[in-house]
């Protein structure tokens, strides 16, 4: 069997003194503790700031070419577990391994060099850069890599041509339809040729046939380039077609 | 980046336009306030200067008052000589000033009395241009020229005499008639009332100062070099012991006082404006910050660096405010260019005339020295008030942004 490419070991993730609503009003978990802080606003010694425990002692581990889909109810913690995974939020307890290397030491340059490389983003609500056309949100990876102009307007209108966007090249978001843009975020997530491509409901804001050619489309990338796929989704149709399927719940693994 | 950070400006254009408005605006009420002061004062200066202070003055070091000098150049042909071939030095002449009373039949009245070379002196002060009635000498021995107010007062026309009287050197009573040759008028209360000009032969005679003088005036190419000139004067002049030399700024210290008083709240508008324009631009970028959390967000999953983040927001705000200098630029040039071929009625001139003689019309005049502040001082403040939302931004956590509605 071959090394895994990403491993979570003993993963917990607590989001710290969260906002509450009081009688007084909403106050969020940073103005609860300030207002604690001063001991003298008597209302607030019954205020206790509640943790909400997101994850909790995760063990999990991820191979290379992997179709995966993390499912689990609203809450249930697959979008946080998403993230830590992708290194933009970071475990309150345990480790994270990439490739053997842990990432909890990095500095956040670090960090950001290791997501330019290695993983690629495609988001629930599509998350282009609204001023840039198609093909600048796509090339705007390869520019932050550093890469030649002639260069990265190659790779970008291939990926733009795999994603078959390359006629809408020039169009700018608020111009395409929620799959066109969709689209768009894919070619953008591949276009770097990433380890892992972490998906965050990548459908649920496409109907079921925009859905289902998107997912032809992974599938074929999955399959093509051996390019890892992790979803977070409770969308039946990503589910039936993952390779493997990772039940979560309450922050746990069920 | 340019090109990202240029398309987030046009992103909300009416936003933006607001800002660059405001910046532009800002900037140009700076430039104006400053041209209208700088332009005050070279007329102030001018005026004052060339009524009676002059630019440089050279006179006995034992002087204790500057503006009536109570020691006399008991030989001033050496320096007389000395002057002469000083680069910088338009014209020079030699003078007398002392206080004296002027009767009419009617009345008398104290007066300060300049004795002039009439031929140098009408080049170096400007009274000839104010002459209303007759002239300013024309040459046939004791004449007198004072303003129209003292005319008025001593109830005198052209042509009759009146008499001056003061304490020769020798302490006897000098007295000496004079016939009034001309009128003159500055529109400063006190100039045209105590201020009166008479021929340096007769006085000398009069106060029994033959070949003696207390004042040297001299007038320069341009304000701009007085000091320099000043300096290479007291260099030539440093032989002779019994003399120093002054700028105007020595003699009319009052003078000096409004200029630094007008700088003083130059500076306090100029303060308050760069605040205005700080809070727009701070304003205008926290605004669009905001709206752009999850945007920002977004960039760093796919690996753009918090500096990135830095300098994509730094970037912007110096766009916005390069554009809003360059408007504001403009936009301040045409006011003063225009204002100064066609001249700004102030009601400043009638207040200041009772005491200094003053234009009321302003002629503004670019004061590059000074813009050159307020263009690097709106720009650094464009740059700073930028870099307030740019360091919030590029510490945001990325899942935070994320989220961020």
């Amino acid at each position: 069997m071959s090394k895994p490419l990403i491993s979570l070991e003993n993963v917990t993730k607590i989001y710290e003194g969260s906002e509450q609503m009081f009688e007084y009003g909403y106050f969020t978990g940073n103005v609860i503790k300030k207002l604690k802080s001063f001991q003298k606003f008597d209302f607030m010694n019954n205020a206790a700031l509640l943790d909400v425990i997101a994850l909790k002692e995760l063990t999990l581990e991820f191979f290379p070419g992997e179709f995966t889909a993390i499912a689990g109810p609203s809450g249930s913690g697959k979008s946080t577990l998403l993230n830590i995974i992708g290194a933009l939020d970071f475990p309150s307890k345990g480790k994270l391994f990439f490739e053997g290397r842990e990432l909890s030491s990095l500095s956040a340059n670090e960090l950001a060099d290791f997501r330019l490389l290695s993983l690629g983003f495609i988001f629930q609500s599509f998350n282009l850069i609204p001023v840039l056309t198609a093909l600048e949100n796509v090339e705007y990876v390869l520019t932050l890599q550093g890469l030649p102009r002639k260069k990265r307007r190659e790779k970008s209108l291939q990926a733009l041509e795999l994603v078959g966007l390359k006629h809408e090249a020039h169009r700018v978001p608020s111009q395409l339809s929620g799959g066109q843009q969709q689209r768009v975020a894919i070619a953008r997530a591949i276009v770097h040729d990433p380890k892992v491509v972490l998906a965050d409901e990548p459908t649920a804001n496409l109907d079921s046939k925009t859905s289902e050619s998107l997912l032809n489309l992974m599938q074929d990338l999955n399959k093509n380039s051996g390019m890892t796929f992790i979803f977070s989704s409770h969308d039946a149709l990503i589910l039936s077609r993952a390779k493997r399927v990772i039940q979560i719940r309450d922050g746990m693994l069920v | 980046m340019i090109r990202l950070a240029w398309r987030n400006i046009w992103r909300n254009q009416r936003r933006s336009l607001i800002t660059i408005l405001s910046i532009g605006c800002g900037f140009s009420a700076i430039m104006f306030g400053q041209s209208m002061i700088h332009s005050v004062q070279i007329q102030l200066v001018e005026k004052s200067t060339g009524i009676i202070t002059g630019h440089i003055r050279v006179m006995n070091k034992n002087c204790k008052d500057l503006k009536i000098p109570d020691e006399d150049i008991e030989n001033p042909q050496p320096i007389e000589k000395a002057l002469e071939g000083i680069p910088g030095i338009q014209v020079f002449g030699q003078r007398i000033l002392f206080t004296g009373l002027i009767s009419s039949p009617i009345t008398s009245k104290g007066v300060l009395v300049c004795a002039v070379q009439p031929e140098k002196e009408s080049k170096i002060i400007k009274i000839p241009q104010y002459i209303t009635q007759g002239r300013f000498f024309s040459g046939s021995g004791r004449e007198i020229v004072l303003g129209d107010k003292l005319a008025e007062e001593l109830e005198i026309r052209l042509g009759e005499k009146v008499v001056l009287l003061s304490q020769g050197r020798d302490g006897s009573m000098a007295a000496e008639a004079f016939r009034l040759s001309g009128i003159y008028h500055t529109g400063s209360t006190s100039f045209d009332g105590q201020i009166i000009y008479v021929p340096l032969v007769p006085c000398q005679e009069m106060l029994s100062m033959q070949g003696k003088v207390n004042d040297f005036v001299i007038r320069v190419k341009g304000l701009e070099q007085i000091e320099r000139v000043r300096q290479e004067i007291s260099r030539v002049l440093e032989p002779y012991s019994e003399v120093k030399t002054y700028t105007w700024k020595d003699v009319d210290r009052e003078l000096v006082g409004i200029q630094k008083f007008q700088n003083g709240i130059l500076l306090v508008v100029l303060v308050i404006i760069f605040g205005i324009v700080t809070l727009g631009i701070v304003n205008t970028l926290l605004m669009s910050l905001f709206e752009r959390i999850r945007e920002f967000g977004v960039l760093m999953a796919i690996g753009a660096k918090p500096k990135i983040i830095l300098r994509l927001i730094l970037l912007e705000s110096t766009l916005l405010g390069i554009m809003g200098l360059m408007f504001g630029l403009s936009l301040g040039s045409l006011l003063i260019a225009y204002f100064g071929r066609y001249g700004l009625p102030l009601p400043i001139g009638e207040a200041l005339s009772y005491f200094i003689p003053f234009d009321s019309v302003i002629y503004l005049r670019f004061s590059w020295s000074r813009h050159w502040v307020a263009i690097v001082g709106v720009f650094l403040t464009s740059f700073i008030s930028g870099a307030i939302p740019a360091l919030r931004a590029s510490r945001l956590i990325v899942a935070k942004a994320l989220r961020h509605v």
